[in-house]
């Protein structure tokens, strides 16, 4: 296992797959999926040692500059076709380290949640949903690690298919409707992910350094002389890192997503099962803001520091927050109403990134934590309520509070951690995107819009505390109503998996910086360093 | 190092919040008196803490004690840290805080003995008390906060409480509505606080208040702040109104006081501790804090609004007929007053008068929930009357209120050196003053006594001064820097403030006589009100805190909170002086007496004018109010505030949101699947023209379609012209574009068999036409385009 760590970590899941397939009972394979990724969470904890620098100090676990510290690289050839040099090439730094423990965690949440799969209304094919949800936790998790584009291309097509199946069989009414259209969707942005692929492969080609390697894309001075080079492209006008990165923004936005390619996230989240929910909005989207981070940003600097570009990406970031507020205070579906909160939280993570200083990034990855934290919280929280109400309709709940005390007071916890109050991890993210962007003038000049912007994503606060509270009050408060008055208490199984998620929200909440920003800081400052130099 | 009243400080702020985490968890096991009694005996541990370093501070004048601090987080480039504010304004504040909440959980342990802690027929005893910790913790927090970031941090956390226990009874609809109204009114001022902090950050670059001041005044005159203005105001001026709009949400300022009434909808003890005493009192907190950070400009804004609100409270105050939203209503209009009087720069009175309304107000309050709770939750003072009787110890004890909010007291008389007055009677005369010498005395020099320069007289403790002088060493290198006068601000506002000053006493005074004096209204209320031992020993302790601590303890606190000579500088840099100082209150360490003619006649005229009115009952009040009709039903209808909000900002923001769905169901999804049927659509179209095996589903050959084959053809080669065009005139990627587009949208298939057709024969008229299956060419297609498309951008 020694300098394995990381393969080991993404394949379990795999392995996990085929002893799911291969396991003889019904509770058999519950429990090879439950260890398996219990393990997979115990091993990423392991990543840790690395990431001690109050004992080695910043510099020597972050590195200089962006790409020359890496952890658990693993680089060999995999395809060689001609002239093709494409790599099985994995590795860490600090800006997928918290989304590789982050989607470890989340996942093994979800697999327990996923345990009362005999009380589900399609209690067919067990076997086929584990298999599914083990391949689709190695798809997440190579995709966070993936360092080669070709090989991040596999993995993040290899979630894909999963996830289509687990919505599409086990979903809800309109289960076909929505997988369909959240395939589409993805692939669609997937076509446009290729297409640059491909498009910055020749580049490097051309430079004499054939690669895939995400990391000398941006790097390699060679590969990054000829990035810069223009290309006639279309009708003669275009520039060469504008059209990659518009092509590419457009694939990660749609999983973000980002107003107006959003529409997927509210069918596909109320079709599917509460644990692919969790693990949609938990880790899925955060793929968008990690592929802005990963490959948008450090590969193509000057497109990203272009005026319009940032201001376009900021003002869709604004808009994604408002306007997914406001849509989810119309909801009168409760899992409709936490899928907008996610548009309007994930907003947040566009703004920070497009405005590209230290608290905006910083911001924007916190966000994406706290996100991962607070959102498959919020699912899970309405899942339990359907199980027992078989109901999601807002006006047709109330008083849970009073019929379940405790499910009842993890559940505002939970609802306030989504609400961004202070002490709680939803807080975190948003201010510093916040004060980032009224900032970010002061770093760049041309950035006028900044501070109108923050202003307006400010207002945003006073729209999430309407509808959290109006759901609030129309869910766990008011008087019981006598349909719901003998619900259940929140079950042992269901605790378990809702206490680490309040834990962490408030631990997040209070001490961010010695939960979450010093594991990353290192790198994301390297990051906006290398964008700020090269862009 | 961590000084010792720091680890007390600490501790005492600790233990609330310990109580909270016991009582949330084993609340139920504790049982009914027992949880409250555990969390009043935290609370109390609590304020022995703090009496301790209160007695240090000032017992034996420790100078300044060292700060120990510790980096939290650091937001891009600037260093958040936490420590402790230690200095006299947060170790009174701390005490005050301390003190009335004990006074407020022993009181809340005989509240909620009865029925009152049952929520839709279960107790929620535990929680109730969980609750009031956890705001004890949250509020002690943000007394002590010494970064503006960790005070908006429990500034919030306050917020949250209150909602929580606005909403106590939350199986009522009304009270559930009263807690969102509450948190999201509040957010609305916490926002403007948001963007006050970004312009911190942003300018300043330290959330630390010293520091923040520090910065402040280095920016000055050439700082962005200073030179920079937005609509016509600097950028100086905005970020402390930006501030202060966190004070106009807390302490419930005009336009954001529309909250603090419905907030009555909590328990008694609940309205008591948060909504008189302690938490919206913060905003006033805030703006002591914050003082260094005002412009002249932000200073008039502040005291306008405080004038405003000063003066509607209490004009809707006269006619309320509840008993807590009376309260509600002179709150408002005393929290006015002191917002007021940080406006006018009284700096020492607002706080004064802070200290001492927290306790006659939490007296009143206390002794309104004597009442309900006495009279099985009745709170309308028209079915009251006569209850002295059955309450005597109550009645007597919201006596004691009634007389300080009104400031009764003997002008010109002195007993051994001290002058005799209740409460306001010196904290609202010592704002007044001020107000007095910055609008209708502005331009004169004040009394001698007031002029001080900057670093004359006293001992070098002061916490503000030493807040300054690190950035302004010049200043503190010439001490007799001449200090020129502050800016004249209008007279109305003096005016105002004087004549709400007669009509306080006038409504509490009414309020006071409809409950206890008179004949019962209504037998079953006269009958049933009693009172509980529990609950009036609070009620005397608060009372006797009242008469004696007011100016005997708190004034001097107060005083001593402040620099030496009451020298609270703040920057002028608008003014005509040039100068980056002006003297804010000019008021010498003595109390002020300059207006005690003028207002302890109007506590005795106001009050004597209530009596008159409602001595024989509520009909002549009646008559006057038929009378006054239309003034009268604006002010029973709150001034029309509560409507106008609701149909202008709920019923927009209603309309917004439902604008919003339907946009993103009709026009976003719509297009989405719009997109779906038109792809859906033209396959099948192509499939039918193009491709003759037909579409899925209809295998059977279908006869020829010369037309189809022609159109198909005709498509075909006007696609090639187009594109040869575009090759010509020097675009062959275009050319390209343009080829593969049209052919995608015609269907692929028609595409191949065209191919295929003019490869083989055209003369072939009557071939078969390639029955292939679609999805093999539209692989190979994309394929092919893709391999193309990036031939051609690599070129």
């Amino acid at each position: 296992m020694e300098g394995h760590l990381l393969n080991w970590i993404v394949f379990l899941p795999a392995i996990g797959a085929v002893g799911c397939a291969a396991a003889p009972t019904r509770r058999g394979i519950r429990l090879v999926a439950v260890v398996t990724t219990g393990l997979t969470m115990l091993l990423s904890l392991a990543l840790f040692q690395h990431f001690a620098w109050w004992r080695d100090g910043a510099e020597a676990v972050f590195g200089r500059e962006y790409g020359d510290r890496l952890y658990e690289v693993t680089r060999i050839p995999w395809i060689r076709v001609g002239q093709f040099q494409i790599e099985y090439f994995v590795g860490i730094d600090g800006l997928s380290f918290p989304l590789v423990i982050l989607t470890t965690v989340i996942t093994f949440l979800a697999c327990v949640a996923s345990w009362n799969f005999d009380e589900w209304p399609i209690r067919r094919g067990m076997r086929g949903y584990f298999v599914l949800f083990l391949l689709l936790e190695t798809g997440m998790l190579g995709v966070f690690v993936a360092l080669d584009f070709f090989l991040f291309y596999v993995f993040w097509e290899l979630m894909l298919l999963p996830m289509y199946f687990l919505i599409g069989v086990w979903g809800g009414p309109r289960k076909e409707y929505a997988a369909i259209k959240f395939f589409l969707y993805t692939l669609a942005g997937s076509v446009l992910m290729l297409v640059v692929l491909i498009a910055f492969y020749f580049k490097s080609v051309a430079a004499g350094l054939p690669t895939l390697s995400l990391i000398e894309y941006a790097t390699n001075p060679a590969i990054r002389a000829e990035f810069a080079r223009p290309v006639p492209f279309l009708f003669g006008s275009w520039n060469w890192p504008i059209v990659m990165f518009v092509f590419l923004f457009i694939a990660f936005a749609i999983k973000v997503p980002v107003v107006p390619f959003h529409t997927w996230l509210p069918d596909a989240h109320v079709e599917a099962p509460t644990p692919i929910s969790m693990i949609l909005a938990g880790i899925l989207l955060k793929m968008g803001g990690y592929g802005l981070l990963r490959i948008s940003y450090p590969i193509l600097p000057t497109a990203a520091r272009h005026e319009t570009v940032a201001f376009v990406l900021a003002s869709l970031g604004v808009v994604s927050i408002l306007y997914g507020a406001l849509c989810a205070m119309a909801q009168r579906d409760f899992k409709k109403l936490v899928a907008y909160s996610s548009v309007s939280h994930m907003g947040y993570v566009l703004l920070g990134t497009a405005i590209m200083t230290d608290a905006g990034v910083q911001g924007a990855m916190f966000q994406m934590v706290a996100h991962g934290i607070t959102s498959p919280m919020a699912f899970f929280l309405v899942g339990v309520i359907y199980d027992r109400a078989h109901t999601r309709d807002l006006d047709r709940l109330g008083g849970l509070w009073l019929s379940m005390p405790v499910y009842g007071s993890l559940a505002t916890l939970g609802f306030f951690a989504l609400l961004g109050l202070p002490g709680l991890c939803g807080f975190i993210g948003e201010v510093w995107v916040l004060l980032g962007t009224f900032s970010a003038a002061q770093e760049h000049a041309w950035m006028t819009w900044a501070r109108p912007m923050a202003v307006l994503a400010a207002t945003g606060v006073i729209l999430t505390a309407g509808y959290v509270l109006w759901m609030i009050q129309r869910v766990y408060l008011g008087p019981q109503r006598e349909e719901l008055r003998h619900l259940p208490e929140a079950t042992g199984r269901e605790v378990f998996v809702l206490t680490p998620l309040a834990v962490l929200a408030v631990a997040l909440g209070v001490l961010p910086a010695h939960t979450l920003f010093r594991f990353m800081d290192g790198t994301l400052q390297n990051l906006v360093s290398h964008v700020a130099a090269t862009g | 190092m961590v000084s010792a009243q720091e680890t007390l400080l600490v501790a005492g702020l600790g233990l609330p919040l310990a109580c909270f985490v016991v009582l949330a968890l084993l609340g139920s096991r504790l049982g009914k008196p027992l949880a409250g009694w555990f969390a009043a005996a935290g609370i109390g541990a609590s304020t022995v803490l703090a009496a301790i370093v209160l007695y240090r501070w000032y017992g034996l004048g420790e100078a300044g004690a060292s700060r120990g601090r510790m980096e939290w987080a650091r937001i891009g480039g600037v260093p958040v840290t936490v420590g402790i504010q230690l200095d006299g304004l947060s170790v009174v504040m701390f005490f005050m805080v301390t003190l009335v909440s004990t006074c407020i959980f022993v009181f809340s342990i005989g509240y909620m003995a009865g029925h009152s802690d049952e929520v839709d027929g279960r107790s929620k005893y535990a929680r109730f008390f969980a609750f009031l910790s956890l705001f004890c913790f949250s509020m002690l927090g943000l007394v002590l906060s010494d970064s503006l970031l960790f005070l908006f941090v429990f500034w919030e956390l306050v917020g949250l409480c209150s909602y929580f226990l606005i909403g106590f009874y939350f199986h009522r609809r009304s009270a559930t509505d009263a807690a969102i109204k509450a948190f999201v009114v509040n957010r609305v001022g916490d926002c403007g606080f948001l963007v006050g902090l970004m312009m911190v950050a942003a300018y300043l670059g330290d959330f630390s208040i010293d520091g923040a001041a520090a910065r402040f005044r280095a920016q000055w005159p050439d700082g962005e702040l200073f030179t920079r203005s937005f609509a016509g105001v600097s950028l100086a001026t905005w970020m402390g109104v930006l501030l202060f709009c966190g004070a106009i949400g807390k302490s419930a300022q005009f336009p954001l006081h529309v909250w603090l009434p419905d907030a009555m909808e909590g328990p008694t003890p609940v309205s008591a501790l948060i909504h008189a005493a302690t938490m919206v009192a913060a905003g006033v907190y805030l703006v002591a804090r914050i003082f260094l950070l005002l412009t002249p400009g932000a200073q008039a804004f502040i005291a306008w609004i405080g004038c405003l609100t000063l003066l509607i409270g209490a004009l809707i105050a006269i006619v309320q007929t509840d008993i807590k939203r009376l309260l509600a209503y002179s709150t408002i209009s005393q929290l006015g007053y002191m917002i007021f009087g940080m406006g006018v720069g009284a700096w020492i009175g607002a706080l004064f008068h802070l200290l001492v309304h927290a306790f006659f107000k939490a007296l009143m309050f206390l002794g309104s929930g004597q009442v309900i709770e006495g009279t099985h939750h009745e709170q309308d003072m028209r079915r009251m009357g006569g209850l002295i009787r059955r309450m005597p110890v109550t009645g007597v004890t919201f006596l004691v209120g009634v007389l300080a909010i009104a400031g009764a007291g003997l002008p010109g008389v002195h007993v051994g050196g001290k002058r005799i007055g209740v409460g306001g009677f010196f904290s609202k005369d010592e704002i007044l003053a001020v107000a007095y010498q910055r609008t209708l005395a502005g331009d004169q020099s004040p009394s001698g006594d007031g002029i001080v320069s900057a670093s004359e007289g006293g001992r070098g403790d002061g916490r503000i001064e030493s807040a300054l002088s690190g950035a302004n060493g010049a200043l503190n290198a010439h001490p007799s820097v001449p200090v020129p006068p502050p800016r004249r601000l209008p007279r109305v506002l003096f005016l105002v403030a004087v004549a709400v000053a007669y009509v306080t006493p006038f409504y509490m005074m009414r309020g006071w006589w409809m409950t206890f004096m008179g004949t019962p209204r209504d037998e079953e209320v006269y009958r049933r009100a009693h009172e509980s031992s529990l609950m009036y020993v609070p009620l005397v302790a608060l009372a006797v805190g009242t008469v004696v601590a007011g100016y005997a303890v708190f004034r001097p606190m107060v005083a001593r909170a402040a620099p030496p000579g009451f020298l609270v500088r703040t920057f002028d840099p608008e003014g005509a002086s040039g100068h980056a100082e002006s003297l804010a209150q000019p008021i010498a360490p003595e109390v002020s007496h300059a207006l005690e003619w003028y207002l302890a006649p109007a506590a005795f005229a106001g009050m004597l004018l209530a009596v008159a009115i409602y001595r024989r009952g509520l009909d002549r009040a009646a008559r006057l109010a038929a009378r006054l009709r239309p003034v009268h039903a604006a002010l029973v209808n709150r001034l029309y505030f509560d409507a106008v909000y609701h149909a202008v900002f709920v019923r927009g923001v209603m309309v917004l949101k439902s604008v919003s769905c339907w946009v993103d169901t009709r026009i976003v999804d719509g297009l989405v699947n719009g997109a779906g049927w038109l792809v859906r659509g033209a396959s099948w179209a192509a499939g039918r023209v193009l491709d003759r095996s037909g579409v899925a589903g209809s295998p059977g050959a279908e006869p020829e379609e010369p037309a189809g084959r022609v159109a198909g053809a005709a498509v075909f080669l006007a696609s090639v012209a187009l594109a040869a065009g575009l090759w010509v005139r020097g675009a062959p990627a275009g050319a390209f574009f343009v080829l593969i587009a049209v052919w995608v949208l015609l269907g692929i298939d028609g595409i191949v068999n065209d191919l295929g057709r003019g490869a083989i024969a055209v003369a072939d008229a009557v071939r078969r036409p390639q029955t292939g299956r679609i999805r093999h060419y539209l692989l190979f297609a994309a394929g092919a385009a893709a391999a193309g498309m990036v031939l051609f951008v690599i070129v």
